[in-house]
């Protein structure tokens, strides 16, 4: 069946979805309408447009069935870890366990976005002290009280020190709710002086040694705390191995995104990439099937561009995207007002890197903990996205702040003013609440006003 | 000798003074507070950088990464041009790994300042004596004690909740963050001359309380033993808008065994409605 390249409804994902199945349309057991979704309480679906193939049918299903995942591999008796905060990295050590994987609860901020809502998890936030001066990671406080969002993680390991101040306060909510968690300290990346020894890190990041020292013992200590858990020592070469595979996966991911960064037409829509992105953090629970889908993803953009063939026009601005949205629905509008996504920086560039080919798999952890974008400074994630808007040919940049994150203020006005003044590409700062329909009016004028900007400057 | 500023309680000011340069902690005054009115930033944080500039002399200056406003300030003097500037990394854990992660950090503070001061660090001149803690004035019964918390609560804003309270209250114990480095144990000589940055960060780290350590009870806990000496008929919470750390604390405190809690947002001088929830807290205190 040749259909062209679209954005669908929810509502006309149905009769899609019927004609694939009538030509025969294969599904994982994951699969099935999106629709359903939207009837179970994810309503925000109902506000967004979706890429017609099939390969983001199983994207979306994929994503919106965590949960059932979870509590299936629960029902096999495999422990569940939770990892917080560190986007990437513990993840890999859990998963190189059979009988374990890992999730992060973090991910909860989305679910009030796709409840609209209604769900009432930043009610019950509030209710233990966790108002809207926080940031919507908040709503993971409301999903351990009520326990119905992810099955209660077995164990909880979460990092510290050179993180946002809500997510710290936030985690802390959870240990007083009577959640033991492993706390580990993760360094704020200093740039080395002349004397002392130093690594260079795979995001172009430099750090001292001793940092990658310290993140090592860290890392061993983690380790043993998942051995005590599972009951035996992991042997090196697991890790070795899962390390390999976390590093084909990536490799796919990149191509994923360096061919539709840089396709003259968008051949994926920017929700799709978004999400696609958000499963490179622990892949979703389960490794192998995020690994298909990124196949097939990546079968269908080559399709696409060998094609000649979009879901945008040829004109559409090429935005750089930094942070990640509260709103998925923001990266619809982003394409309504004439963008494109072209480069993003959602705050994990060390999970999509490769890991360091290193004799020692705690080491290259390590190595891939400290190139934490949010580690550093604002300076050193300033130059990670110049480096990034080079690659891909990016025309100008969205800061979205995430309402009340304790680094935004700052750190945006100094990325704002760094890009500006080192490429001389627009800037605009916007701010995405968890659901923007309110601000509607005034986050389309700012997008419209910056895309407008970029075409005129295209003019010779 | 030039001024080292800084404005956290883990900045060791002996190593600072060890390298022939001058600590000085900072105070704002009400002036800074009013300038301090960015939207997310951390009133604490905001007097701090416009402190900073009213500076006609030369100047170095310790930031910390002890919360994330403070860390990212650091950014915003370099990104305003600030010079002599030093990031201190203070861990939020507390075992031998964090202890050993500040003491490398502390090496390379005193780098930092040799650099300034153009000689290394004298440890032998290090003071190990147990920091002055400051006895209270003997209360008259009549009025209630009150323990202080959150911050930092800088002079201007500590003389005017001392006036507010006049002789219905009177603090008692002064727990603010700018006030924590006083609970520190003494400098082991004997582990001073072995190390002196181990030693320098297992003292600072392991016996300042704050509520960025993590696990976040160690602070309740430290502060429920300090109640069990003090006696005290209430908390005053005093918090800088736009601080997370603090903000959460309020709730937590309200969950424990403690004396009544009132929480002031603050932004440097009183206002109408905080004075008001003091009358009444007082009020509620019987006084």
């Amino acid at each position: 069946m040749n259909i062209k390249p679209a954005q669908l409804t929810l509502s006309q994902w149905q009769e899609r979805y019927a004609q694939l199945k009538a030509a025969g349309l294969q599904e994982p057991a994951y699969g099935g309408p999106l629709l359903r979704h939207a009837n179970q309480g994810d309503k925000r679906l109902g506000c967004l447009k979706f890429d017609n193939s099939p390969a983001a049918l199983h994207l979306w299903n994929f994503l919106l069935t965590e949960e059932d995942r979870l509590r299936q591999h629960r029902a096999d008796g495999k422990l569940i870890i939770g990892t917080m905060k560190d986007l990437g990295t513990v993840p890999i050590l859990v998963d190189s366990f059979d009988d374990m994987v890992a999730f992060y609860p973090d991910g909860a901020w989305w679910t009030p976005c796709l409840k609209q809502m209604h769900e009432g998890l930043f009610e019950i936030a509030a209710q233990h002290g966790l108002d809207e001066s926080f940031c919507p990671v908040r709503a993971m406080v409301g999903a351990f009280v009520n326990g119905k969002h992810f099955p209660i993680p077995d164990a909880l390991i979460c990092s510290v020190g050179a993180t946002c101040d809500d997510f710290s306060v936030a985690a802390q909510r959870v240990e007083s709710l009577g959640h033991p968690i492993f706390w580990w300290e993760m360094p704020h990346r200093r740039t080395p002086s002349t004397t002392e020894s130093s690594v260079a890190l795979s995001c172009g990041f430099i750090a001292p040694q001793y940092q990658i020292d310290h993140l090592r013992r860290q890392l061993q200590q983690i380790q043993q705390f998942l051995e005590h858990k599972a009951g035996r020592a992991l042997h090196p070469d697991k890790l070795r191995q899962m390390i390999r595979n976390v590093n084909h996966i990536r490799r796919i991911f990149r191509d994923i995104q360096q061919l539709c960064f840089t396709a003259p037409v968008a051949p994926m829509g920017s929700l799709e990439l978004l999400i696609v992105e958000m499963l490179m953090i622990h892949f979703c629970s389960d490794m192998a099937q995020t690994e298909w889908i990124l196949d097939a993803l990546l079968s269908e953009i080559r399709t696409r561009i060998n094609n000649a063939e979009g879901i945008l026009p040829a004109d559409a601005a090429r935005i750089f995207w930094v942070n990640p949205v509260a709103d998925l629905y923001a990266m619809n509008l982003l394409e309504e007002c004439g963008g494109r996504l072209c480069g993003t920086e959602f705050l994990f560039a060390h999970a999509l890197e490769p890991i360091a080919d290193h004799d020692d798999p705690l080491t290259a952890l390590a190595h891939m903990a400290l190139s934490d974008p949010m580690a550093g400074s604002a300076f050193d994630r300033a130059e990670l996205i110049a480096r990034k808007i080079r690659q891909f040919g990016s025309e100008a940049v969205v800061i979205s702040r995430i309402p009340g994150a304790s680094h935004c203020a700052s750190e945006g006005r100094i990325i704002s003013r760094w890009i500006q003044d080192n490429l001389a590409l627009p800037v605009i700062e916007i701010e995405v609440p968890t659901l923007s329909d309110s601000y509607r009016p005034s986050l389309q004028t700012r997008l419209e006003a910056l895309i407008e900007t970029v075409k005129t400057r295209r003019k010779p | 000798m030039m001024p080292v500023w800084y404005n956290c309680p883990f900045v060791p000011a002996e190593l600072i003074t060890a390298c022939g340069l001058s600590p000085r902690r900072f105070d704002a005054d009400t002036a800074d507070f009013c300038a301090a009115q960015t939207e997310g930033i951390c009133f604490a944080v905001e007097t701090f950088l416009t402190g900073l500039k009213k500076q006609t002399s030369p100047y170095a200056v310790i930031f910390t990464t002890l919360c994330d406003q403070m860390r990212r300030a650091f950014d915003l003097y370099q990104a305003n041009g600030g010079k002599n500037g030093f990031l201190l990394n203070v861990p939020v854990t507390i075992g031998p790994d964090a202890v050993a992660l500040f003491a490398e950090e502390l090496r390379q503070m005193e780098q930092f300042l040799g650099h300034l001061s153009d000689h290394t660090a004298q440890f032998d001149t290090i003071n190990t004596d147990a920091p002055h803690l400051k006895s209270s004035k003997p209360q008259k019964n009549s009025r209630a004690k009150i323990a202080l918390i959150g911050g930092p609560v800088y002079a201007c804003q500590l003389a005017a909740l001392e006036h507010s309270l006049e002789n219905r209250g009177a603090i008692v114990l002064n727990a603010a963050e700018n006030a924590v480095e006083e609970f520190r144990r003494p400098l082991n000589p004997q582990a001073l001359k072995i190390d002196p940055y181990v030693e320098l960060a297992a003292a600072y780290l392991q016996t300042i309380p704050s509520i960025r350590t993590r696990p976040g009870h160690l602070f309740y806990q430290w502060l429920q033993t300090q109640l069990q000496t003090t006696a005290v008929d209430g908390i005053i919470l005093i918090r800088h808008p736009f601080c997370d750390h603090w903000r959460g604390v309020e709730y937590q405190l309200r969950q424990r065994p403690l004396p009544p809690v009132l929480a002031i947002e603050w932004n440097g001088s009183p206002q109408v409605a905080a004075l008001s929830r003091l009358e009444a807290f007082l009020e509620m205190l019987g006084r």
